[in-house]
């Protein structure tokens, strides 16, 4: 090996064009940022390009929507009109609309749903 | 053990100044990697190509390197990938065959511009391509970088003793080859 050194030495025998080196960083900088934004790029691919248009039309209208019912509630508050909603119990809801005391027979009920119904109705029922 | 380099591009990049971080470290290492390029590919044009592929991917990949081991044995594991890779794409192209050893390597080192060493150092590179790619870079990383063991095991993962015998065997092809050629001479 002392002779392969002897012979050969350990001396680098390629060079590289005239200042190559000098440029080197700012040209491998510049790469870098090319790729970046080739992946920026990429990523964005996947969206077709409606979708940046749809995107801001249906943010557009949730907003209207939004702002439509917090400015009718706001109208609502300012007139009352919405707090005697909240507030309005219908005079039908004091009565007691189930009556305990009555006790229909079964009698009773046929009778009252044969007045009701007519004998079409019934047949078709399967009754007749 | 990091130097003083690798500290301050690891400060950097953990402020967040990504940018500023990766300049210092292309300045540091760019020579360092593309000689180490250089000697697998020998073009010089295909060793510009394949370093800036390189920088991208430690750019790219700088947020998953784990800080506690070297940068430079990470970054010369993704150089010394990338040449190779290279080369096997290139003489699949050219030849068909990922295999073909010094053909296409031969022909590079006949046609390169930027060589300017004498008959005796064109004999020396010429013997180096009877190596396998992976023989050609363990000689290249002991013999001309006196690189350590260790750092080689790192970089190409594989261990140490095998290095070692893979060094041995590629010394003893190149002498062989040497001396045929002194023979015919």
């Amino acid at each position: 090996m002392e002779n392969f050194d002897d012979k050969y030495k350990k001396k680098n025998p390629f060079t590289v064009p005239d200042g190559y080196f000098d440029n080197l960083t700012e040209r491998l900088m510049k790469r870098v940022g090319e790729e970046e934004k080739a992946k920026k790029k990429s990523v964005m691919r996947f969206f077709p390009p409606f979708m940046g248009r749809v995107a801001v039309f249906v943010s557009g209208l949730v907003i209207v929507q939004l702002l439509y019912t917090v400015a009718i509630d706001r109208k609502l508050l300012k007139s009352g009109d919405l707090a005697e909603q909240v507030v309005y119990v219908p005079e039908s809801m004091d009565e007691d609309i189930f009556d305990s005391h009555f006790n229909p027979t079964n009698d009773e009920i046929i009778e009252y749903l044969v007045a009701e119904t007519d004998n079409y109705e019934w047949m078709i029922a399967g009754i007749y | 053990m990091k130097d003083a380099a690798d500290e301050n591009i690891i400060c950097l990049f953990r402020e967040n100044k990504r940018e500023e971080a990766f300049r210092l470290l292309v300045n540091e290492y760019k020579e360092r990697l593309y000689w180490h390029v250089r000697k697998i590919l020998i073009s010089h044009e295909d060793t510009d190509d394949v370093l800036q592929n390189v920088f991208v991917k430690i750019w790219q990949s700088l947020s998953d390197f784990r800080f506690d081991s070297k940068l430079y044995t990470w970054m010369y594991r993704i150089a010394t990938n990338e040449a190779l890779n290279f080369l096997n794409e290139r003489r699949r192209k050219v030849y068909g065959n990922a295999d073909e050893i010094s053909g296409f390597l031969e022909n590079t080192l006949e046609s390169e511009p930027f060589f300017s060493g004498d008959d005796i150092q064109k004999e020396l590179q010429k013997a180096l391509l009877v190596l396998s790619d992976r023989q050609r870079v363990v000689f290249n990383m002991k013999y001309f970088d006196d690189m350590s063991y260790d750092d080689m095991s790192q970089i190409l993962d594989v261990a140490v003793g095998t290095l070692k015998a893979t060094y041995h065997n590629a010394v003893k092809k190149i002498e062989a080859s040497l001396k045929i050629v002194d023979t015919l001479n």
